[in-house]
C-alpha cells in the first residue's frame, strides 16, 4: 500500500514537472513570435523610410531633369534660326566643296569616317580613268570597288601576316605578301604579273649591293684557256 | 605629290586597313605598304576593267554597282561578290529612305542631293562587312 502510494506521488511529481516545462515552453515561444514579430515591424519601418526616401530622391531627380529639359528645350527654340543658318552655310560649302576631290579620305568625324570606306573615293575614280575605255562610273559603283579593295588589302594582309608567322618572322615584309598573292588563287594570276618574283628581286639586290661592299669574295671569274692557277705549280705532283 | 603616285591609293589608308586586319603586335615593313599598294590599285583595275568589258558587250557608257557585283563573280572573287551585293542593297535602301525623308521639301531636298553628290546620305560600315567576310575564312583559299 505505501509502496503504491510512494508511486502515485512520484507520477503526481512527474506529471507537474512535466507540466511545468510545457508551460516554460509555450512561455518561450510566445517571447520568440513577439521577438519575431517586433524584428518584421523594424524592417518593415527600414523598408518604409527607405521607400520613402527613394521616392523622394526620385522626385527631386525627375524634378530636376524636367527643369533641365524644359531649360534645353528653351535654349533650342531660341537657337533655331542660328542652326538653320548654320545648316544653309553648310549646303553651300558642300556645293563649293564638291568639284575638290578628296585625297587623303580623313579630316573627318569619328562616326562618319567609322562609317565610310577607308579609301578615298577621289582616288579610286581617279585609278579607274586611267582605263580609257571606260567613259562614266557611277558613284556606287565607285564605293562598291573602294569598299572590296579594302576587303582585299585586308585579306592579303592577313594572308601575309600568315607567311610571316609560318617563318617566324613578326614583321611583314614585301617577300609575306608576295606568298599572300601566291595563295591567293582567284587574283593570283594578275598580282603576279604586277609583282616581281623574289627570285628576280634578290640577285638585282645582290648586284647593287655588290660594288658597294667592295672586298666580298665572290666566285672567282673563269680563268682564260691555256693558262693555270698559281696554286698548281705548289701542288704536288706524283 | 608625284604624278606616279597620283594613280596609286594613299600609303597612308593602305597601311591603317592592313592594321585593322593584323593583331597589335605585327609589324609592317614599309616595302610591304608598298607592294599591297601596288596590289590594291591593279586589284581596281582589273575589277573595273572586267565591269566595262560587260558594259561594252550591252552597249553601255556608263558602269554601275551590278556590273561591279557581276565582274567580281565573273573574275571568281565570289566572295568579295557577296559582301559587295549585301553593300549595295543596303546602299540603295539607304538612298531610298534619305530621298522619300527629303521629299517633303524642296530645300531639304536640294540639300539632300548635296549631300548624296558628295558621297551618299547614308554610309555603309565597311569594316562590319569585313568583318562578315573573314567569318568565312575563305578568302587565302583556293576557289575552284
Amino acid at each position: 500500500m505505501a509502496a503504491a502510494a510512494v508511486a502515485d506521488e512520484v507520477t503526481e511529481a512527474m506529471e507537474q514537472v512535466e507540466g511545468e516545462r510545457e508551460e516554460a515552453d509555450a512561455v518561450a515561444d510566445e517571447a520568440a513570435e513577439v521577438m519575431e514579430q517586433a524584428e518584421g515591424e523594424r524592417e518593415e519601418a527600414i523598408d518604409a523610410v527607405a521607400g520613402e526616401a527613394g521616392e523622394v530622391m526620385k522626385e527631386v531627380v525627375e524634378g530636376e531633369r524636367e527643369e533641365a529639359n524644359a531649360m534645353a528645350d528653351e535654349a533650342d527654340e531660341a537657337m533655331e534660326p542660328e542652326g538653320e543658318r548654320e545648316e544653309e552655310a553648310d549646303a553651300v560649302a558642300d556645293e563649293a566643296t564638291e568639284p575638290m576631290e578628296q585625297v587623303e579620305g580623313e579630316g573627318e568625324d569619328g562616326d562618319a569616317a567609322a562609317q565610310r570606306p577607308a579609301l578615298p573615293l577621289g582616288r579610286v575614280k581617279r585609278i579607274i580613268r586611267v582605263d580609257r575605255d571606260i567613259k562614266k562610273v557611277t558613284n556606287e559603283a565607285a564605293l562598291l570597288i573602294a569598299a572590296a579593295t579594302e576587303l582585299f588589302v585586308g585579306s592579303l594582309a592577313a594572308g601575309a601576316h600568315r607567311a610571316a608567322s609560318r617563318r617566324g618572322r613578326r614583321a611583314v615584309r614585301a617577300v609575306h605578301v608576295r606568298a599572300a598573292a601566291r595563295e591567293h588563287r582567284p587574283t593570283a594570276d594578275f598580282l603576279l604579273d604586277c609583282l616581281p618574283a623574289a627570285e628576280e628581286a634578290a640577285p638585282a639586290r645582290a648586284a647593287a649591293a655588290g660594288p658597294s661592299r667592295g672586298g666580298g669574295r665572290g666566285e672567282a671569274k673563269p680563268l682564260p684557256r691555256g693558262t693555270r692557277r698559281i696554286d698548281a705549280f705548289f701542288q704536288k705532283t706524283t | 605629290m608625284t604624278n606616279g603616285q597620283d594613280n596609286l591609293l594613299p600609303i597612308a589608308n593602305v597601311g591603317r586597313i592592313m592594321k585593322d586586319g593584323l593583331p597589335p603586335q605585327a609589324k609592317i615593313s614599309k616595302r610591304a605598304k608598298e607592294t599591297i599598294q601596288e596590289c590594291a590599285t591593279e586589284f581596281i583595275s582589273f575589277v573595273t576593267g572586267e565591269a566595262s568589258e560587260r558594259c561594252r558587250r550591252e552597249r553601255r557608257k556608263t558602269v554601275n554597282g551590278d556590273d561591279v557585283c557581276h565582274a567580281m563573280r565573273s573574275l571568281g572573287l565570289d566572295h568579295y561578290a557577296d559582301a559587295m551585293h549585301r553593300y549595295l542593297q543596303r546602299y540603295r535602301e539607304g538612298e531610298e529612305l534619305a530621298a522619300s525623308l527629303n521629299s517633303s521639301s524642296s530645300a531639304a531636298a536640294a540639300a539632300a542631293a548635296a549631300g548624296s553628290r558628295g558621297g551618299g546620305a547614308i554610309q555603309i560600315d565597311v569594316r562590319a562587312e569585313l568583318s562578315i567576310f573573314r567569318s568565312g575564312n575563305n578568302q587565302g583559299r583556293p576557289n575552284n
